[in-house]
C-alpha cells in the first residue's frame, strides 16, 4: 500500500474511534445528582429516591463459560424494569440498571461492585450470577450498605455473606444433601462418585453431598475436582471407571463443561446412573445433546410455573427474546429481585438499611416464582424438583416436602 | 490391564489434536515471527462455521472444507489487516504480541455475539456409532479419525517444508528474511501463504476438537493458551518439537491426574514446561537464535 493509502487508513480508524468514544459517552448513565447518605437517618425517618432516575446494579456472567447465565438471566430482568418504568416508576422515579460483568468468579465479582458502589453510587443491585461473583462483592456491599438479592448464587457460604446479602435461590447445603438421599434411598446406592468444578459452587454441592451421603452408610469412591476451562476429562472418567461406583455425581459450574464430563465418562465405559444439579437441568440442553445426557437425573429448585405471575412472566419473556428462558428458575429469579427492591423501596424508601429491613422475614411473597419468603438470614425457603431426562425433556419424578 | 490401554489411546488422541493446534502456531511463528496467539480464534472459528453447516444439513465433508476454507482465509485476512501494517511499522515482538491478543478477545466476542454463550454441539450419525473394543478399551471411531486425520497433516506439513519449492522459501524466510528477499524470494508473499497454510491446519484442529469437546465461545482463549504452551515447549519454530512438547505435557497432565488429583492436572504439565524451559530456554528441540 502506497504513503496515501496507509494515511486514508489512519484517517478511517481515527473516524471510527471517535465515534465510538462519543457514542459509549452518550451511553454512560447521567450524573446522580442525589447525595446517597446511609449513615445519619434515624430509624423512623423516611429516605426519598434522590432527584432523577433510580439507579440498580446488575453484576452477572457476560463474558467467559458462564456468559450462558447473563444472557438467559438479562433480559428478564429489564423486562421487570421495562413494566414498573411503564407503570409510573417506583415513587414516579423510573428505574435506570447498570449493567456490570462479573465474570462468574470472586475477582470479577468484585471489580463489578467497586465500580457499581463507588463510581455509579447504586444503592442496591441485582446479582451476581454465580456464587462466586456474589462473595466476591459481597463484602464491599455489606461495608458500604448496598443491598444486593441474587437470582442464582447457591453456595452455602452466602447464607453468612451479611445482612444486605439477599438471594431468591435456595442454598445448596439443602440441594447436595437431597441429591444424596435420592442416591441412597431411592436409587438404592451404597457407591458413589463425585465429579466437581472447583469453584465456590462446585465445591459447595460436593461438600454437601459427601458428608450425607457417608452420613447414611454410603460409601465415596472417587472425589475429583476439575479446574474451569478445562476441556478434557478423560482421567476423571478413567477414575471413576476404575472405582465402577454406582451412581456418579456430577457439580458444572457452566454446562458446557457438564455436557462434556458426561459425554467422556459415556465414552470411556462409564454407564452408571449420572445424578447432577440444576446446571444441566434445562429441556433446551438437553434437546441439544439428547445422546449424551439420555436418562440423566437432575436436582433443580422447584416452584409452581403454572401460578399466575410465573405463567405471565415466561409468556412475557418469550414473547420479547423468541423464545422461553434456558433457567426458568433463576430467569424468573432476576424478574422478581427488580419487583421485590421496587416493593421494598416504594414501601420503606430509599435508605437501603430499611429495604434490607424489610426484606429479612418478608413472608409469602407473590411474585414469577410462586410464593416465596425468606429466612431470617435472607435465603429463600423453597422444595426441590427431582427430574430425569427421558427422549428430549425432563420429567419431574418427585418433588421434595 | 484395559484401564491403561484405555490411558494410552486417551493420550494418544489428546495429543494428536493438540500436537496439530501447536504444529500450526509454530508454523505461523516460525515463518513470520508472530506470536499469533488470535490462533486460538481462528480454531473455533472454525469449528462454529462446521457447525452451522452440519445444522444446515450441508454434507459432512462438504462443511469441514467449508469450516477449514473460513480458517485458512481468516488466518490471511488477519496478517494482511493487523500484522502486516505492524510489521512495515517496524512494530515486531511485543507490539504484535499485544495487537494478537487484542485479536483473540475480539474473535472470542465475535463468537459469542454471533452463535452465543450457549453449548453448541455437532450432531452427525458417525459420532453415535459404538465404539471398537481393542484389548478391551473403547476406541471411537472419532478417536480413530483424529488420530488418522491429525498423522496425515503432520506428514502433509513436514512434505511441505521439506520437499518442496515453497516449503525452502518459507524455511529461507525463517532463517533470515533479508537474505531471502536478496535472492528473489518475495518475503511478503511466503509469509501470506504461511498464514493460509497454518490457518488451515489450525482449521482441520478445530473442526475435530469441535466433534469431541463440542463449541463454547471461552475454548478460544484455552486453545490459544494450550498450543502456545505447547509450541514453545516443543521448541520455537520446531514441528515436530510441537509434536514432542504436546505429547510430553498432555501425557504429564494425564497421568498426573489419573494418579494425582485431576484438579490440579494443568498444574504437573506447567510445572515440567517451567522447568525445561528453565533449562532450554529454546525449548527440546528448538535450536539457538542469535
Amino acid at each position: 500500500m502506497n504513503q496515501r493509502g496507509n494515511a486514508l487508513v489512519w484517517v478511517i480508524l481515527a473516524v471510527l474511534v471517535v465515534a465510538g468514544l462519543v457514542y459509549w459517552g452518550t451511553q454512560k448513565p447521567a450524573e446522580n445528582n442525589g447525595v446517597v447518605e446511609n449513615e445519619t437517618e434515624t430509624e423512623t425517618e423516611r429516605v426519598e429516591i434522590p432527584e432523577g432516575d433510580l439507579k440498580i446494579g446488575v453484576v452477572l456472567p457476560l463474558s467467559g463459560d458462564a456468559a450462558v447465565y447473563g444472557q438467559d438471566f438479562l433480559p428478564g430482568i429489564e423486562l421487570a424494569v421495562e413494566e414498573i418504568n411503564a407503570a409510573g416508576g417506583v415513587d414516579g422515579h423510573q428505574i435506570k440498571l447498570v449493567v456490570e460483568d462479573g465474570k462468574c468468579n470472586p475477582e470479577g465479582g468484585a471489580a463489578a461492585g467497586t465500580k457499581l458502589i463507588n463510581v455509579d453510587q447504586v444503592n442496591f443491585i441485582v446479582g451476581g450470577a454465580c456464587s462466586g461473583e456474589t462473595l466476591g462483592f459481597a463484602p464491599l456491599a455489606n461495608e458500604a450498605k448496598v443491598v444486593s438479592i441474587s437470582p442464582s448464587a447457591t453456595s452455602p457460604d452466602i447464607t453468612t455473606a451479611g445482612d444486605y446479602t439477599f438471594r431468591t435461590a435456595p442454598s445448596d447445603a439443602l440441594a447436595g444433601s437431597i441429591a444424596a438421599d435420592y442416591a441412597y434411598n431411592d436409587l438404592k446406592a451404597a457407591s458413589a462418585a463425585i465429579i466437581y468444578e472447583t469453584t465456590d459452587y462446585g465445591q459447595g454441592l460436593e461438600k454437601a453431598f459427601a458428608a450425607r451421603f457417608a452420613e447414611l452408610g454410603g460409601e465415596v469412591v472417587v472425589d475429583e475436582g476439575f479446574a474451569t476451562g478445562d476441556v478434557d476429562f478423560t482421567a476423571q472418567a478413567l477414575k471413576v471407571k476404575n472405582k465402577n461406583p454406582e451412581v456418579i455425581y456430577v457439580v458444572p459450574n457452566t454446562p458446557t463443561a457438564g455436557i462434556q464430563v458426561i459425554k467422556q465418562l459415556r465414552a470411556n465405559g462409564v454407564l452408571a446412573q449420572v445424578l447432577t444439579a440444576e446446571v444441566l437441568a434445562s429441556d433446551d440442553i438437553l434437546k441439544d445433546n439428547p445422546v449424551d445426557l439420555q436418562g440423566v437425573v437432575a436436582i433443580e429448585p422447584y416452584y409452581n410455573q403454572e401460578s399466575a405471575k410465573a405463567a405471565a412472566f415466561l409468556a412475557a419473556y418469550t414473547a420479547k427474546q423468541g423464545n422461553g428462558p434456558t433457567f426458568p428458575f433463576f430467569a424468573a429469579g432476576g424478574y422478581s429481585d427488580v419487583y421485590l427492591l421496587a416493593e421494598a423501596i416504594t414501601a420503606v424508601g430509599y435508605d437501603s438499611t430499611a429495604v434490607a429491613r424489610y426484606l429479612t422475614g418478608l413472608k409469602n411473597w407473590e411474585g414469577a416464582l410462586g410464593t416465596i419468603s425468606f429466612n431470617e438470614m435472607g435465603d429463600v425457603v423453597t422444595q426441590y424438583a427431582i427430574k430425569k431426562a427421558v427422549d428430549s425433556r425432563y420429567e419431574q419424578v418427585k418433588v421434595t416436602p | 490391564m484395559e484401564i491403561y490401554v484405555q490411558l494410552a489411546w486417551n493420550i494418544l488422541t489428546l495429543g494428536a489434536l493438540f500436537g496439530l493446534m501447536a504444529a500450526s502456531f509454530s508454523v505461523i511463528f516460525s515463518v513470520t515471527g508472530v506470536v499469533h496467539v488470535a490462533h486460538g480464534g481462528v480454531i473455533m472459528a472454525a469449528g462454529y462455521i462446521f457447525y452451522s453447516f452440519v445444522e444446515l444439513g450441508v454434507p459432512a465433508l462438504a462443511a469441514a472444507t467449508a469450516g477449514i476454507f473460513a480458517a485458512g482465509t481468516l488466518g490471511v485476512i488477519l496478517n494482511i489487516l493487523v500484522y502486516e501494517p505492524l510489521r512495515r511499522r517496524r512494530r515486531v515482538g511485543t507490539g504484535m504480541m499485544i495487537a494478537s491478543v487484542a485479536l483473540l478477545i475480539i474473535l472470542q466476542n465475535t463468537l459469542l455475539a454471533v452463535w452465543s454463550s450457549q453449548t453448541r454441539t455437532i450432531d452427525l450419525p458417525f459420532l453415535h456409532l459404538p465404539p471398537y473394543s481393542v484389548w478391551g478399551a473403547l476406541v471411537s471411531p472419532l478417536s480413530v479419525l483424529i488420530f488418522v486425520t491429525s498423522t496425515i497433516m503432520f506428514l502433509g506439513i513436514f512434505w511441505l517444508m521439506h520437499k518442496t519449492r515453497l516449503g525452502k522459501a518459507m524455511r529461507a524466510v525463517s532463517d533470515q528474511e533479508d537474505v531471502a528477499e536478496v535472492v528473489g524470494i518475495n518475503a511478503r508473499r511466503v509469509r501470506q501463504i504461511t498464514f493460509f497454510v497454518g490457518s488451515v491446519v489450525a482449521g482441520v484442529a478445530g473442526i475435530l476438537a469441535a466433534m469431541l469437546y463440542n463449541l463454547d465461545p471461552s475454548r478460544t482463549v484455552t486453545y490459544a493458551v494450550d498450543a502456545f504452551s505447547y509450541a514453545i515447549v516443543g521448541g520455537i519454530g520446531s514441528i515436530p518439537g510441537a509434536l514432542f512438547g504436546t505429547y510430553l505435557l498432555t501425557t504429564l497432565s494425564t497421568l498426573g491426574g489419573f494418579y494425582g488429583a485431576t484438579a490440579i492436572k494443568s498444574v504437573f504439565a506447567f510445572l515440567a514446561a517451567f522447568v525445561i524451559l528453565l533449562v532450554r530456554p529454546e525449548g527440546l528441540l528448538g535450536k539457538k537464535r542469535l
